[in-house]
């Protein structure tokens, strides 16, 4: 953390002492509901009618959070950057708790289930990633929920780490219809997958296809 | 009678018909980086000081599966989630709070004192660690973001919620691991969570509970994860080009008004996945753009009187930032 950060933050929490929430009444939550009609149309929205109680009671917080903030905002300093800049990166164990991990090739093998963003109708047995100078490759194996005879890959790549920037994903299906594939091994980035009936295939993550 | 006027502008009528409101960008997350969240949110802040964006947004941070660590007892140290980019797989609720922190002290640093944003936490409702000690770890950390947001004076622009990707899944949790943990998630949490998950199977004419949906759930099963539970809101997913996602919604709202006891359910999103489809090179059938997917929900909703309400925004979804 930078010293002019420090200092903002410094600023932040000890120059506008916040009030505290102990005055978090429905009357005041409302009143600073009112207060800030443009912000509460964050707040809301359907019907019009009251809502549940435990959801409304939601609500009037946020009002009044945001009522607390706008009668004490901080300063606008984007030249100081985000306040926890760093996330430290955990050790390989804690990255993948209770998963085996296994370097092969140019990455690793995560046994894991995970399915890759907004994944449905499949079954995931394993994956391969690498994270490298110039881009991350994720390789997710497995098969279609509903005909288990289909393999199934779902190849992504993107920018390297931090950002992960410009993701694209393929949804490949194997070659031939052998059942649901998991990563068994790789040279490289050449992958060799094994289905579930014994046969297996090789998949070229360098270039995203099958071979 | 001002007090009147002003509580109209706070609580809007229902209106037989609203114009697209612009949308949001939600996220698959796949860097847990906080400079690389901050200046997203930077740039969000910017686009929505200079009517690029919507003045007012509700988004998602979808950071994946659920997931704990144990010690060598077995005993759970943390729960967390499986980031969609492996590299970074398990992180902790803790370096989420951080992450979630920095986006939206980016949006408040690079923002006029105008815009707000609500930014909603998710999780999917797969894998084993999807129980009801993650639904409360889930909503202690919303807590914990929002103490951030107020302590650090963001308050007035910046607010968190949670996010649920209920979904009925094969492999997927059952609706019980569901049910847990949203139940978990109200009583820890002094916040909302947006249901952002879908409806799969379920009934496009039909609102009485009796025609299944996939794996044999209810629309009342659905019902309860996205407005039975205390702290529960909708934010469907609205995918299908065809319409069926927002007339599948639109029997769910039939079923609360009709059998839930609820005199009213509120939709306030409608989520669409065009930007990710586009990333993935294509999703046939499912790929409704986000005034698509807005318009087809909103006029579902309005066209019944027992329905009809305000939608007031949508977000479409894509992978990282």
């Amino acid at each position: 953390m930078g010293t002019s950060r420090m200092r903002r933050r410094f600023s932040r929490h000890m120059q506008r002492p916040h009030p505290g929430l102990r005055a978090a009444t429905l009357g005041l939550s409302l009143a600073a509901a009112i207060s800030v009609a443009g912000a509460a149309l964050v707040l809301g929205g359907g019907s019009g009618d009251r809502l549940p109680s435990q959801k409304q009671a939601a609500l009037d917080r946020i009002a009044h959070e945001r009522a607390v903030g706008q009668a004490d905002p901080a300063p606008k300093d984007p030249a100081a950057g985000p306040l926890f800049s760093t996330n430290p990166q955990p050790s390989a164990a804690a990255l993948f708790p209770g998963v085996k991990t296994t370097a092969a090739g140019g990455g690793l093998i995560v046994e894991t289930g995970n399915g890759p963003p907004g994944a449905k109708d499949s079954v995931w047995l394993n994956l391969w990633q690498e994270d490298g100078a110039t881009r991350s490759v994720a390789v997710y194996a497995g098969g279609v929920a509903d005909d288990p005879d289909q393999g199934l890959v779902v190849f992504i790549v993107s920018g390297p780490p931090p950002a992960f920037a410009n993701t694209v994903e393929q949804d490949l299906p194997t070659p031939t219809r052998a059942g649901a594939v998991r990563v068994e091994a790789a040279t490289g980035e050449v992958l060799t997958l094994l289905a579930t009936d014994g046969t297996r295939f090789t998949f070229d993550a360098g270039t995203g296809t099958f071979r | 009678m001002a007090a009147l006027v002003l509580m109209s502008a706070v609580l809007p009528s229902p209106v037989s018909a609203q114009t697209f409101p612009g949308y949001s960008v939600s996220y698959y997350m796949t860097s847990h980086d906080g400079t690389v969240a901050y200046n997203a949110g930077c740039a969000v802040g910017q686009a929505a000081s200079s009517g690029g964006r919507p003045v007012s947004e509700t988004i998602v941070m979808d950071f994946g599966a659920p997931g704990y660590d144990t010690n060598a007892q077995g005993q759970i140290i943390s729960y967390g989630a499986w980031f969609f980019s492996p590299g970074y797989g398990y992180q902790t609720t803790s370096v989420i709070t951080n992450l979630v922190y920095d986006f939206g002290e980016g949006f408040y640093d690079c923002s006029t004192a105008t815009p707000v944003i609500v930014i909603a936490a998710g999780v999917a409702s797969e894998g084993a660690a999807f129980i009801a000690g993650h639904g409360t770890a889930w909503g202690q950390m919303v807590n914990a973001i929002n103490a951030l947001f107020v302590s650090h004076h963001l308050s007035s622009q910046v607010s968190a919620y949670g996010a649920l990707d209920a979904e009925n899944e094969s492999g997927w949790a059952g609706y019980s691991a569901n049910k847990a943990w949203a139940d978990a998630f109200s009583a820890a949490s002094n916040y909302l969570y947006l249901d952002f998950g879908d409806a799969g199977g379920c009934s496009t004419t039909s609102y009485n509970n009796s025609v299944k949906c996939n794996l044999n759930w209810t629309q009342s099963m659905f019902f309860y994860l996205s407005w039975g539970a205390p702290d529960a809101v909708p934010f469907p997913e609205i995918y299908a080009t065809s319409g069926a996602n927002a007339l599948q919604w639109k029997m769910i709202v039939l079923y609360a008004y009709v059998y839930g006891g609820a005199t009213s359910m509120d939709i306030w999103v409608s989520l669409t996945q065009a930007a990710a489809c586009v990333q993935k090179g294509g999703c046939s059938g499912t790929n409704n753009s986000a005034s698509a997917g807005w318009t087809q929900l909103h006029n579902a909703l309005i066209s019944d009187s027992r329905t009809t309400q305000n939608l007031n925004w949508a977000s479409d979804i894509r992978y990282g930032y």
